[in-house]
Parts: structure tokens; C-alpha cells; sequence
């Protein structure tokens, strides 16, 4: 009876421990493990690919930065979870459409060679405000896509920024099949 | 001075022809052409990195270890549909070639683990070799879209690169192949 009683602490030890995973050494919250628990469920489908942001948009969630990165930490740590992220990497799935509009505006004007713009410039092309643009610029770079630099957009592209979203290149394609949610597909 | 204009435009537009008919480059550095619907040479390029890898048993997979070979190398991924069509295609260059003086690679990128892309590999009847390849090399190798191919001379250069979906991969290719070869009848 005691052997018994001691197996059934050690499962449920075992399965608490595999169901909240750690991210860098602290517990996932409640809300991140909501968000993976629904991308990993919404990835089963075929050809879906759905963002973070996304995901917690059609899950009536606030869309907070903070909470963005903790989940994408997560799936960094755990990419055996899902196929998707051993194809295409977490960071794929990080952005929303308007950042990923912003890494593609600046991903072509380094390929061009063409010298950065000033946020005015930035915001105007991508039809933003200017504390939009800078507050997602905050973003990327925390998330290691830009680094803050001494120019006149106060931002630049980080090194190992073509690697940095995978083989999908910030692309993205929101579709809505009709009577579901939309979903992401690749 | 019209006629001299005239005449003039002729020779300059004749030694064009000339030029594009005729490869004064001794055999072996390029391939010499019968017809205008064939290319009068290849533009042969060092390639950007070796592409390594490492075979669906585990072992290291060394590009160099072909040197003296033509090889088709193919970027591709389990989960480019395009790049599942083309399996018979590229079966089909493999059987017809294949052997001591070419070789199709099948080099898997953003595939996940070596198990995956064996299990897919056998699932979906390629008889080419595949190897796990190297993500970051897609970056070097400038692909930008899947399937994209790259037609290697037997010095290890790049002759040629197809990208995408294409109906006549087969003849295409296979055409490009045969002159590398010198097979061209």
C-alpha cells in the first residue's frame, strides 16, 4: 500500500512537472500556459500556423508584450512540443502582421543597401503613428530581432537578423474559413 | 553615313552570334553547343559553402567526398508540397543518370530531427540519397523559395539554379545535365 501510495506522488510529480515546464528556470504562468496549450491544440490542424499574437487575440486575451515573450521563451526551450517550431522556429511566430510589415520594410532597405529612415519616414511608410512604430520597435528589439542603435530611427537590425525568423522571412497569411476563427497557415 | 551605320550594326550584331555560337574555350572548361536553342556555356561560379551535412544513418555527409560527379542539389522541406511533386521527377533524373558521373541530393532543410526525414523520405518513395542538411547554408546558398535546385559541375561549381515548381524539371534538367556530361548527341 505504501509502495502504491509512494508511485502515485512521483506520477503526479512527474505530470505536474511535465505540464508547466520550466522557462528559463522559472514556471510558465497560468495565462502563458493557456496560450501554448491553444497553439499546440490550433497546430494539429493541417497547414496551421498560427502566431502568439494571434492566438491570444482569438482567445479574447489582452495582446502584452511581456506575456508574448515568456510564451515564445517557452517554445525556444521546448521545441520538440510541435513540428511547426522544429521547421520554422519560435521567433516565427512571435510577431504580429504590423511588426512583421515593419521587419520586411527594414529587411529591404538594408538589401538594397539603402540608409535607415528617420521614425518620421518609418511611420509614414508603414502608416503608423510614431509612438506606435517606436513602441514596437522596443519589442523586436527585445525580442532580439533589432538592437537599439545610434541613428536616426534609434533602432537597427540585429546581427543574424536574416536567420532570425527562419524560412518563412516574416511572411504571413491570416485566413478565416467560414463560421471558425481565423487561423494562420504557412 | 546610313549605310555605314547600317553596316557597322551588321558586323557588331554578327560577332555577337559568332560569340554566342561558338565557345573558343578549350573542352572541359565549358560546354561546346551544336544548336542556338542550346547555351553556348555554362556560367560556372564557386559555390558559396560546402553543403555538408549529415546522412539519414547518422554519419557525416561531406559534399567534397563528390567532387568528379555532376550533382543535383536540391533544397527542400517536408513541408513543401512542391517539393513532394517533384519526387518522381528527380527519382527519374537519378535512374536515368545516376551512377559514377552524377548523383541527386536531396538536402533537407528546416525538416526537424533525421528520424522525421527518413520516415517522410521512405513514405514518399525517393530513391535519391537524403541528407539533413544545414539551415543556415539556405542563407549563403541565397534560396529564398522551395524547391530550389542547384546544378553542380564535377569541379564542385554552380552551374545552374532552378527555383520553385517547375512542369518540366525532368527535360530541363536533364537537358543541362547530358551537356555537363558531355552526353549532347
Amino acid at each position: 500500500m505504501r509502495r502504491m501510495i509512494t508511485r502515485a506522488v512521483v506520477l503526479l510529480v512527474s505530470v505536474s512537472l511535465w505540464a508547466i515546464p520550466a522557462v528559463h528556470g522559472q514556471e510558465l504562468s497560468a495565462e502563458a500556459g493557456r496560450v501554448v496549450d491553444y497553439l499546440l491544440q490550433d497546430w494539429q490542424r493541417q497547414f496551421s500556423s498560427t502566431t502568439i499574437p494571434h492566438a491570444m487575440q482569438f482567445m479574447g486575451m489582452d495582446v502584452e508584450d511581456d506575456l508574448r515573450l515568456e510564451v515564445v521563451a517557452h517554445l525556444r526551450d521546448n521545441d520538440g512540443l510541435a513540428r511547426n517550431l522544429q521547421w520554422w522556429g519560435a521567433n516565427n511566430y512571435l510577431f504580429s502582421n504590423l511588426e512583421k510589415r515593419l521587419a520586411k520594410y527594414l529587411v529591404l532597405l538594408q538589401k538594397r543597401a539603402e540608409k535607415l529612415p528617420t521614425a518620421t519616414e518609418a511611420a509614414q511608410a508603414l502608416e503608423i503613428s510614431e509612438a506606435e512604430l517606436r513602441a514596437r520597435m522596443a519589442f523586436m528589439a527585445q525580442s532580439g530581432f533589432l538592437e537599439t542603435a545610434a541613428n536616426d530611427l534609434g533602432f537597427a537590425l540585429a546581427p543574424g537578423f536574416q536567420r532570425w525568423a527562419g524560412p518563412l522571412q516574416h511572411n504571413f497569411h491570416t485566413v478565416r474559413i467560414d463560421g471558425n476563427a481565423p487561423l494562420d497557415v504557412w | 553615313m546610313r549605310a555605314t551605320r547600317l553596316l557597322v550594326f551588321l558586323a557588331v550584331a554578327g560577332a555577337a552570334y559568332a560569340a554566342a555560337v561558338f565557345d573558343p574555350r578549350p573542352s572541359g572548361e565549358g560546354v561546346a553547343t551544336s544548336s542556338l536553342s542550346l547555351p553556348a556555356a555554362f556560367d560556372r561560379e564557386p559555390l558559396p559553402a560546402g553543403y555538408d551535412g549529415v546522412e539519414l544513418d547518422g554519419m557525416p555527409f561531406v559534399a567534397a567526398e563528390l567532387h568528379g560527379k555532376v550533382v543535383l542539389l536540391d533544397f527542400w522541406a517536408v513541408w513543401c508540397a512542391p517539393c513532394i511533386t517533384a519526387v518522381p521527377k528527380l527519382n527519374g533524373l537519378q535512374a536515368e543518370f545516376g551512377g559514377d558521373e552524377f548523383e541527386v541530393i536531396g538536402y533537407a532543410v528546416y525538416s526537424g530531427p533525421g528520424e522525421d526525414v527518413a520516415s517522410f523520405a521512405q513514405q514518399h518513395g525517393i530513391e535519391y540519397r537524403v541528407v539533413v542538411g544545414n539551415n543556415d547554408l539556405t542563407f549563403d546558398y541565397g534560396v529564398i523559395g522551395y524547391p530550389s535546385y542547384f546544378l553542380i559541375d564535377q569541379e564542385g561549381r554552380k552551374v545552374r539554379k532552378y527555383v520553385g515548381a517547375l512542369p518540366d524539371l525532368q527535360e530541363r534538367i536533364g537537358a543541362d545535365v547530358r551537356l555537363l556530361l558531355g552526353n549532347v548527341p
